[in-house]
C-alpha cells in the first residue's frame, strides 16, 4: 500500500535497459542507492535541494536545483521516481550531445512552451549565480552581456527566442560547448 | 542525506546547464577510469612495517576517503618514496581489499571499535560494508551500545549516589539498594522474614490439628488456633501495608509507583485482610471470604524483591510472551480436534465418560501432557487409536516452543550476570587506574619540586653535585613553563592526595599539565619570564629551542613586562 515505489519491478528495469545507456546491474546498484535516501521510493524537491546543498555549501543552490527538479521530474507529478531519475541520469551522464543539448533545453526553458526567451537565461544565470554565493557581480552587465551575446549568435531569425533547433545549432557551432558536453559526465 | 560521492553524477547534471552560459571554458573534466596501464604507476604502502603495494587507480577509485585524495601525500615519506601509516595493519588488509573489490568485509574476530576507528582515520564510511557482513557488524555495533549504555546508566545512578537532598530520596534510594546502609539492610531482611511467615502461616492454618468436636472432618489448624493465626496475620500486614505506605512516600514518580507492578502485588497482598475485617462471617459473603483467602497467596510474589532469579523469569515470560501465545493456541486448537473426534467415536459406548465434547476436553488434555490419570479411557478401536495419535501429537506440540522459551531465559540470566559482572570489575579497574595515574603525575610534580629546590640551591650558590646534572633540556624547559604559570596565577601545583575511594582530593589548585602548551600565550610568557626571572644561562637556553621568541619580543611593548598584562593582551 504505502511503499508501492519501492520496489523495482522486473518490467521497469526492462524499459529502463532499453531507455536507457545503464546496464541491469547499474540500475540495480543506482536503486539501492536511491532506496537508501529515499526510503518510499520518491524524490521530493526538499530532499532534491538538500542534496545540491551538500554539494554547494557556500551559496544557496535551491533556485537552480529547483530548476533541474523540474526537469528531472517528467510527469510533473512533483516527485521523482526512481524511473525518472535514471532516465535524466543517463541523458546527462551518458547521453550524446544532442541528448544533452535537448536536456539543457528543457532546463532553460521554464515555463515549457519550446521557446527559450532572454528573461528565462537571465533567470538561469542568477540561479547559477546564487549557487556560487555572490551577486551577478557589481558591474552588472556581464551575465546580462553573456546572455545577449548568446542570444544573437544563437538567434537565426531575430525572434528574440531562442527554438531548440536554433539551440541546437547554435551551441554545436560553439567548439567549447562541444568539447565540455561531449567530455562531461562519466 | 547519506554518502556524497553516490550522488556526484547526480549533481553533475547540472553542469550541464552551466555549459552554454558558462564565460570561461570549463576544466576538463577527470581523465576517466580506464586508462592506459602504461599511465599507471605502483604505490607502496607501509603500514606499521607491513608492505603492501598497489596500483594509484586502485587507490583513486574513491576520491573521498583518504587514500583515494590528496590527503594521502601527507603521509608521504620522501626517503623511501613510501607512504607510511602507523596503524594496524591487519585491518588495514581489509580497508585495502574495499579499494581492490568494492566490497568492505568485517572481520569478525576484530573488536568493533578498533575497526571502526581504522575506517574512521582512512575516511570510510561504515555504511559500504558489503551484505555479507553487514548484519553482523550491526548485530556488534548494538550490543556494543547497549553495553555501554548499561555502564553509562549505572555511572550516572552511581553519580546521583552522591547528591541526596532530603529524606525522601533517601529513604526511596533505601528501599531500592539494601545494600547501601546497615538500616535498609535491615528492613529488607525484615520484610523478607516476615513474608515468609505470613506465606507458612497461610499453608499451616490448614493442617489437620485432631477431630471437629460433633462433626466427622478433621480440625484444621486454623480453627483450633484462631487467635494465634490471627494475630500473626495482622502483624503480618501491619508490616507490609507500613511498608507500601513508605514507598509511597518515598517514590520520586508517584503515579509511576502506583502503577508498577510491583505495587499492585503488595496492594492485593494486603486488600483481603482489611476487607475480611470490613465484612461480618455470616453465610452470604462466606464464599467471597473464601476467595478472599485464597488472594493472600499472592504475598509469595512479594519476594520477586528480594530475588533476582524470579525478576528475570518474569521478564522472560513477558518477552516471550509470542512464544507462549503460539504454544496456547496451538494446544487449544489440538484439544478442540482431538476431543470432537474422541467423543464421535465413543458416543455410543454403553456408560461412558465421554458424555459431550467438553468432558472430552480433559481426557484429551491429560493425555497430550502424557498425564494419563486414567480416569477417562477409550473402549472402542478408533477411540484408541486417536487416543495414541493424540498423545504422540501433545509431545510435539509442547515440545516446540519450549527451546525458545529456555534460550531467552539464559540470554536475560546471563546478560544480567555479565551487567553485574561488568560493575564490580570497572570499578575496581577505574580505582588502578587512577592510582597508577596520580602516583605518575605526583612523581612529575615532586620531580619538578626537586629541581626547584637545586635551582635555589645554585642560585644561592651553594654546591652541586655533578650527578644532578642530568636533566635534559626538554624538563628544564617544562619546569619552567609551569612556574611561570603558578607565578602569574598567583598557585602553586601541589601533588593531588588520592585515598581509596578513588576520588583526588584537590585543594582548589589547577592540575598539572600534562603537555607544554604550545599557544602563543605561553610563548609570551615564556620569554617575558626569560627576561625577569632567569639567570643568563636560561635565557640563553630558551633563545636557543624558542628561536620564534625573539620575533615576538620585539613586538611587545617595552614597558610593563610582567606576566600578567602579557596574558591579558593575547586573550
Amino acid at each position: 500500500m504505502g511503499k508501492k515505489n519501492s520496489k523495482l519491478k522486473q518490467d521497469t528495469i526492462d524499459r529502463l535497459t532499453t531507455a536507457t545507456y545503464f546496464t541491469e546491474k547499474e540500475i540495480r546498484q543506482w536503486h539501492k542507492g536511491f532506496l537508501k535516501d529515499c526510503p518510499n521510493g520518491l524524490l521530493t524537491e526538499q530532499g532534491f535541494i538538500k542534496i545540491y546543498k551538500q554539494f554547494f555549501p557556500q551559496g544557496d543552490p535551491s533556485k537552480f536545483a529547483s530548476l533541474v527538479f523540474r526537469v528531472f521530474d517528467e510527469n510533473n507529478d512533483g516527485s521523482i521516481e526512481f524511473e525518472e531519475f535514471i532516465r535524466a541520469l543517463s541523458v546527462t551522464s551518458r547521453g550524446n550531445l544532442d541528448e544533452k543539448l535537448h536536456w539543457a533545453f528543457r532546463l532553460y526553458d521554464v515555463d515549457n512552451d519550446g521557446f527559450i526567451t532572454r528573461d528565462e537565461m537571465y533567470n538561469i544565470v542568477d540561479a547559477i549565480y546564487q549557487m556560487v554565493g555572490q551577486q551577478p557581480s557589481e558591474d552588472e552587465n556581464t551575465p546580462q552581456k553573456r546572455v545577449d551575446k548568446i542570444f544573437d549568435q544563437m538567434d537565426k531569425n531575430h525572434d528574440d527566442r531562442l527554438t531548440l533547433e536554433e539551440f541546437r545549432e547554435g551551441s554545436k557551432a560553439d567548439p567549447r560547448i562541444v568539447q565540455a558536453l561531449t567530455l562531461g559526465g562519466e | 542525506m547519506a554518502s556524497v560521492a553516490a550522488w556526484l553524477p547526480f549533481a553533475r547534471a547540472a553542469a550541464i546547464g552551466w555549459v552554454p552560459i558558462a564565460t570561461h571554458p570549463l576544466p576538463p573534466p577527470p581523465i576517466p577510469k580506464d586508462r592506459r596501464k602504461a599511465d599507471d604507476e605502483k604505490l607502496l604502502i607501509n603500514v606499521s612495517g607491513r608492505r603492501f603495494e598497489t596500483w594509484r587507480n586502485t587507490l583513486e577509485k574513491y576520491p573521498d576517503t583518504l587514500l583515494g585524495s590528496n590527503e594521502r601525500e601527507f603521509f608521504y615519506d620522501e626517503e623511501c618514496k613510501e607512504y607510511f601509516f602507523d596503524r594496524d595493519p591487519d585491518i588495514f588488509r581489509h580497508i585495502l581489499n574495499y579499494y581492490r573489490t568494492g566490497k568492505l568485509h568485517y572481520p569478525k574476530h576484530e573488536c568493533l571499535t578498533s575497526y571502526d576507528e581504522e575506517l574512521a582515520f582512512f575516511g570510510i564510511l561504515p555504511d559500504v560494508i558489503g551484505d555479507c557482513c553487514y548484519e553482523d557488524y550491526r548485530d556488534r555495533k548494538r550490543e556494543n551500545a547497549e553495553r555501554l549504555m548499561d555502564d553509562k546508566l549505572s555511572e550516572n545512578g552511581d553519580h546521583n549516589l552522591q547528591q541526596l537532598t532530603n529524606i525522601r530520596q533517601k529513604m526511596w534510594r533505601a528501599f531500592e539498594n539494601p545494600h547501601t546502609s546497615t538500616a535498609a539492610l535491615v528492613f529488607y531482611y525484615v520484610t523478607g522474614f516476615f513474608i515468609a511467615v505470613s506465606v507458612m502461616a497461610n499453608v499451616v492454618e490448614t493442617v489437620p490439628c485432631g477431630i471437629r468436636p460433633g462433626k466427622a472432618g478433621p480440625l484444621p489448624c486454623g480453627e483450633r488456633y484462631k487467635i494465634v493465626f490471627f494475630c500473626l496475620d495482622t502483624a503480618c500486614v501491619m508490616i507490609f501495608t507500613a511498608e507500601y505506605l513508605l514507598r509511597l512516600f518515598a517514590a520520586p514518580s508517584r503515579y509511576k509507583f502506583v502503577r508498577s507492578v510491583m505495587s499492585i502485588i503488595d496492594v492485593v497482598a494486603i486488600l483481603p485482610y482489611y476487607i475480611g475485617l470490613g465484612i461480618k462471617d455470616n453465610d452470604d459473603v462466606s464464599g467471597a471470604f473464601v476467595t478472599l483467602r485464597v488472594f493472600r497467596v499472592f504475598r509469595i510474589f512479594k519476594f520477586s524483591r528480594h530475588s533476582q532469579g524470579l525478576r528475570i523469569l518474569g521478564y522472560t515470560l513477558k518477552s516471550c510472551a509470542s512464544e507462549l501465545g503460539f504454544l496456547v493456541f496451538s494446544l487449544a486448537m489440538a484439544i478442540i480436534i482431538f476431543a470432537t473426534v474422541m467423543f464421535y467415536a465413543e458416543k455410543n459406548v454403553r456408560d461412558t465418560n465421554f458424555t459431550s465434547i467438553p468432558a472430552a476436553f480433559w481426557y484429551t488434555i491429560v493425555t497430550m501432557t502424557t498425564l494419563g490419570y486414567g480416569d477417562m479411557v477409550p473402549e472402542t478401536i478408533a477411540g484408541k487409536i486417536v487416543g495414541g495419535v493424540c498423545s504422540l501429537s501433545g509431545v510435539l506440540v509442547i515440545a516446540l516452543p519450549v527451546p525458545v522459551i529456555v534460550s531467552n531465559f539464559s540470554r536475560i540470566y546471563h546478560q544480567n550476570q555479565r551487567a553485574d559482572k561488568r560493575k564490580a570489575q570497572r570499578k575496581a579497574r577505574l580505582a588502578r587506574i587512577r592510582i597508577a595515574k596520580a602516583s605518575s603525575g605526583a612523581a612529575f610534580v615532586s620531580k619538578k619540586k626537586a629541581a626547584e629546590a637545586r635551582l635555589a640551591a645554585q642560585e644561592s650558590g651553594i654546591e652541586l653535585d655533578e650527578n644532578c646534572r642530568e636533566e635534559d633540556i626538554f624538563e628544564l624547559q617544562h619546569h619552567h613553563l609551569l612556574r611561570c604559570l603558578e607565578k602569574t596565577t598567583d598557585r602553586e601545583f601541589v601533588e593531588l592526595e588520592v585515598p581509596y575511594n578513588g576520588h583526588p582530593k584537590r585543594p582548589g589548585s589547577p592540575s598539572p599539565m600534562a603537555s607544554p602548551a604550545h599557544s602563543a600565550v605561553s610563548i609570551g610568557l615564556l620569554q617575558s619570564c626569560c627576561g625577569r626571572c632567569c639567570p643568563r644561562r636560561y635565557q640563553q637556553a630558551c633563545g636557543k629551542y624558542m628561536p620564534a621568541a625573539s620575533a615576538a619580543q620585539s613586538n611587545q611593548t617595552g614597558g610593563g613586562m610582567d606576566g600578567t598584562y602579557l596574558v591579558e593582551a593575547s586573550f
